[in-house]
């Protein structure tokens, strides 16, 4: 089995979270996709470049963001997609509540600048540790802990998080609890 | 009036030390008390100029439980649909410079 056969299944198992950080960069599915066989092809095209023994994961989504930061300066204007535009692209959708939910959030996350919601992304979803993102997004470390703080502060701004009574079941979990107690009450 | 003034500069430089921080130096009796407050959230109009020298607001765990849970819901809903075929096949018809061989026969 040649080295690049490995080397192909490492990138094919990140393709996943590739496109889950492309999709919240660009808010737009086929854009997203685009930009990660992008990066793959440029990946692939340099592998002579990746330092063997690190994480070839993290090299995948530095090219990604370089790929997306070069776009994004070309093409400024048309990066902000539609409002609902995500969603209609989706081919499963979850359950409705929580599909709401989530797309209330990534309209939050639109609002921020993008320095902040990579680095909170990064960070807080793709699981990369502060020292990696920094390495992705080529700053100092305490840059992107002072981004992550930013972004979670305007977050919770925006989205009105404010303390533990917001917290436990949504509204409709809510709703769904008290009815049935009203109606163990009934019975 | 010199001396003054810059007596009055000098009063304004602690200012943008973390005071709300100042809980954390109370006596035990007072940390036990206030192990259930609520997160602070203080909006001041520094907070939100967004730019990278301006303090933060503190925001209390269960905020962060809160972001950071809804930042996976939506990561997830897109990791959890997997590779989709065109990367399988962009992949699989990648040439391999090192062995110099036709692209690998598609399953």
């Amino acid at each position: 089995m040649s080295p690049r056969k490995d080397v192909r299944e490492v990138m094919l198992a990140a393709v996943p979270s590739l496109r889950a950080f492309a999709i919240s960069l660009c808010g737009n599915v086929d854009r997203a996709d685009d930009l990660v066989q992008e990066a793959l092809l440029r990946a692939w095209a340099n592998l002579g470049s990746f330092q063997p023994g690190t994480n070839m994961s993290a090299w995948l989504f530095t090219i990604l963001r370089n790929l997306f930061r070069s776009e994004y300066r070309k093409r400024r204007r048309e990066i902000e997609d539609a409002d609902g535009s995500y969603a209609e692209q989706l081919t499963s959708l979850p359950e409705q509540s929580s599909r709401l939910e989530i797309d209330e959030f990534r309209e939050a996350l639109k609002l921020l600048p993008p320095e902040q919601r990579e680095s909170l992304i990064l960070v807080g979803a793709s699981g990369f540790s502060y020292e990696e993102a920094a390495n992705i997004c080529g700053c100092a470390v305490g840059t992107i802990k002072s981004r992550v703080n930013r972004a979670r502060s305007r977050l919770a701004e925006i989205l009105s998080i404010e303390d533990a009574s917001d917290f436990g079941p949504d509204r409709e979990t809510r709703a769904v609890v008290n009815s049935d107690l009203t109606g163990t009450r009934r019975s | 009036m010199n001396l003054a003034i810059h007596k009055a500069c000098r009063n304004t430089q602690p200012l943008g030390e973390k005071d709300h921080e100042g809980n954390e130096n109370e006596p035990a009796g007072g940390a036990i008390m206030n192990s259930r407050r609520k997160p602070l959230r203080q909006r001041t109009d520094m907070d939100m100029q967004g730019t990278e020298a301006a303090p933060v607001v503190r925001l209390g765990p269960e905020i962060k439980a809160r972001i950071g849970q809804q930042l996976r819901l939506m990561y997830g809903e897109v990791v959890n649909q997997g590779v989709p075929e065109r990367f399988v096949e962009i992949l699989r018809g990648l040439d391999d410079p090192t062995d110099g061989g036709p692209k690998n026969e598609p399953s």
